[in-house]
């Protein structure tokens, strides 16, 4: 899902941060930033060799876009921004989530960033299933969504 | 009558042998009330399945949006049982 200044999207494909900021870049912008969010080898002191990310992708990029879009309300119109989550499985130091926003300046670009990860992390339906180096598996607990926000 | 058929993701994947879960209602229908039967439904495929449990906490969704705990059922369609999410 892509308009002039936002993309947002869900990747089955591994995710490009270069893309990402390819995509932000603009002569009218001096500042950019980009967030990756990357798989550990550690969750609550169990060692984890890699996890799953199931994603409802219909609704996920509608969620997406509409979360850039409030980014972009908060801060300037000048605001672009290009995130995209990835579903299915990656191991350890696999790219889960790319944020790039860029702004004319520094502030804007910090703002909407962190405002869209925090956003993800409410609202975002993908659901995390964590593989460990024992064998054992499990869905990770999470934050319940309702409609208000 | 019309039919909801319902979808299922992240620790609800256990009832991907039965997914789509389809349901008959007749319209209109409440969410409490889908609610219900796709709890009696999972209850009498699975005699673990603890309707306070997770399911208490898990939203319904369209492909556009998370239904409100007040949405009434008019049409046929597809639906997602949205449980506590953990991107990023």
């Amino acid at each position: 899902m892509e308009s002039q200044s936002i993309h947002a999207s869900i990747s089955e494909v591994v995710l490009d941060p270069q893309a990402a900021l390819d995509f932000v870049g603009d002569d009218v912008n001096g500042a950019a930033l980009l967030f990756i969010g990357a798989v550990r080898n550690h969750n609550l002191n169990r060692p984890v060799k890699g996890v799953t990310y199931d994603c409802f992708s219909e609704l996920a990029t509608t969620i997406l876009r509409d979360i850039a879009t409030e980014a972009q309300g908060q801060t300037t119109p000048n605001l672009r921004v290009y995130v995209s989550h990835f579903k299915g499985f990656l191991p350890i130091g696999g790219i889960s989530v790319v944020i790039a926003t860029a702004s004319p300046h520094r502030d804007d670009a910090y703002v909407a960033n962190r405002y869209i990860i925090e956003q993800i992390k409410l609202r975002l339906p993908v659901w995390k299933h964590e593989h460990y180096t024992d064998g054992q598996e499990v869905w990770l607990d999470g934050t319940a969504v309702t409609p208000s926000q | 009558m019309i039919e909801i058929e319902v979808r299922f993701f992240g620790t609800f994947r256990r009832y991907d042998d039965i997914a789509p879960l389809r349901l008959r209602f007749a319209a209109p229908v409440a969410m409490d009330a889908v609610r219900a039967q796709i709890a009696d439904a999972l209850m009498a495929h699975d005699q673990d399945f603890d309707p306070k449990g997770i399911f208490a906490v898990t939203a319904l969704a369209t492909e556009r949006a998370i239904l409100p705990a007040d949405h009434v059922f008019e049409e046929s369609g597809n639906i997602a049982l949205i449980p506590p999410v953990s991107g990023g």
